[in-house]
């Protein structure tokens, strides 16, 4: 019995874990002989921490400043129509060796800018942003709203960032 | 770094007059932004190694420009109040008398309405069938062109007392209104805003 529950267990969590989202940290530093820390965060977990665990006075306490709550409808307003904007490069930039481009891609806004050895790459789900300047708007603030959208958000790499060496990635799996 | 300050404005500027075209589809859904929706094209292009900005927006989002401007006190219901927009010899000049001088001028057909020479400085206000030209040159290299339909001025100036009615040019802008508004040469910089119904340029 106690062999059966030693193998199922993890089993179970295995299986939790490879069908539910999980956030993926990782970071680079150093070139080929550089440090490589990846961190997998199971959101489904993440959720469920932070449905149970009270949140610091400072958390619960957070509100909208006034001078932003009048435009977090409009950003609302803003992202649902995005939404429906088909496929297209929005904004291009380039000066010398900068280049900044902003395009719509099926759900997701991306953002790219080069600056010489620096890359950076933003996939924006604009579903799950707007779902939380909604929740936002309307007073709610918490962080597993955030946990939430990424749980919503189609999976793959958010965030790419290369300086020279070093990089980071952020994806949803 | 005054014709990046120009771009920049430019655009900013851009961004002001999107979001309130697309007031014109004050009722579009995002569905609406379809392939065949109009598209607002901006390109800004500095000589040399200077800077190229492309920006290619669907006029439907001009929709919510609107709302940004509604957070303006002088904004309300897709209508901007004006105060007197300056002086001249004979008192205050308001939207009341832009809008009598403007009922003379559509009537009189094509022609020059307006000629101001200043040294080197010109500007010209004139009409070409449905479009109402306004050039500005000031003898160096800086141009400035700006071709708007009789419709869009007709509609700008639907308010009443001093209003002018911002949505509502918008909307017709966003109906209507296909092909180069704004050129702008400055040195070797330029800009351009046009419209069409791609979402390339």
């Amino acid at each position: 019995m106690k062999l059966t529950a030693l193998i199922l267990v993890p089993l179970a969590l295995a299986a939790t874990l490879m069908t539910s989202h999980c956030m993926i940290v990782s970071v680079h530093e150093g070139g080929a002989d550089g440090t490589n820390i990846v961190v997998p965060v199971p959101l489904v977990f993440a959720q469920a921490v932070l449905a149970v665990t009270p949140m610091p006075d400072e958390v619960r306490e957070l509100r909208v400043p006034p001078e932003a709550e009048r435009w977090l409808p409009v950003a609302g307003r803003l992202l649902e129509h995005l939404e429906g904007v088909p496929d297209a490069v929005l904004v291009s930039v380039e000066e010398g060796d900068e280049r900044v481009m902003v395009r719509k891609a099926g759900d997701s806004l991306l953002v790219d800018v080069e600056d010489g050895d620096e890359r950076v790459h933003v996939r924006v789900p604009v579903g799950a942003v707007a779902d939380i300047v909604d929740k936002v708007s309307r007073g709610d603030i918490h962080p597993r709203h955030l946990v939430s959208a990424l749980r919503q958000a189609p999976r793959g790499r958010l965030v790419h960032v290369r300086d020279g060496q070093d990089e980071v990635k952020i994806s949803v799996y | 770094m005054y014709r990046r300050t120009l771009a920049v404005s430019l655009i900013a500027s851009l961004a002001v007059v999107v979001v309130g075209a697309a007031g014109a589809s004050a009722s579009a859904s995002p569905a609406s932004a379809s392939q065949a929706s109009p598209w607002i094209h901006v390109r800004v292009t500095e000589g040399g190694d200077g800077a190229k900005v492309n920006v290619n927006l669907p006029l439907s989002m001009v929709d919510v420009a609107v709302d940004i401007l509604e957070a303006n006190e002088h904004f309300e219901h897709g209508r901007i109040r004006l105060g007197k927009l300056g002086h001249h010899r004979h008192g205050d000049i308001g939207v009341e008398d832009l809008r009598r001088a403007w009922k003379e001028l559509r009537a009189a057909g094509d022609g020059e309405f307006v000629t101001v020479e200043d040294g080197d400085d010109r500007v010209v206000v004139s009409r070409r069938g449905s479009i109402v030209r306004v050039e500005v040159s000031d003898g160096d290299d800086e141009q400035v062109l700006v071709e708007v339909p009789v419709e869009i001025v007709d509609a700008l100036l639907e308010g009443e007392g001093d209003e002018l009615d911002v949505r509502g040019a918008l909307q017709k802008l966003s109906e209507t209104t296909r092909g180069q508004i704004v050129s702008v040469r400055d040195g070797e910089t330029e800009v351009r805003v046009w419209i069409d119904e791609s979402a390339t340029q």
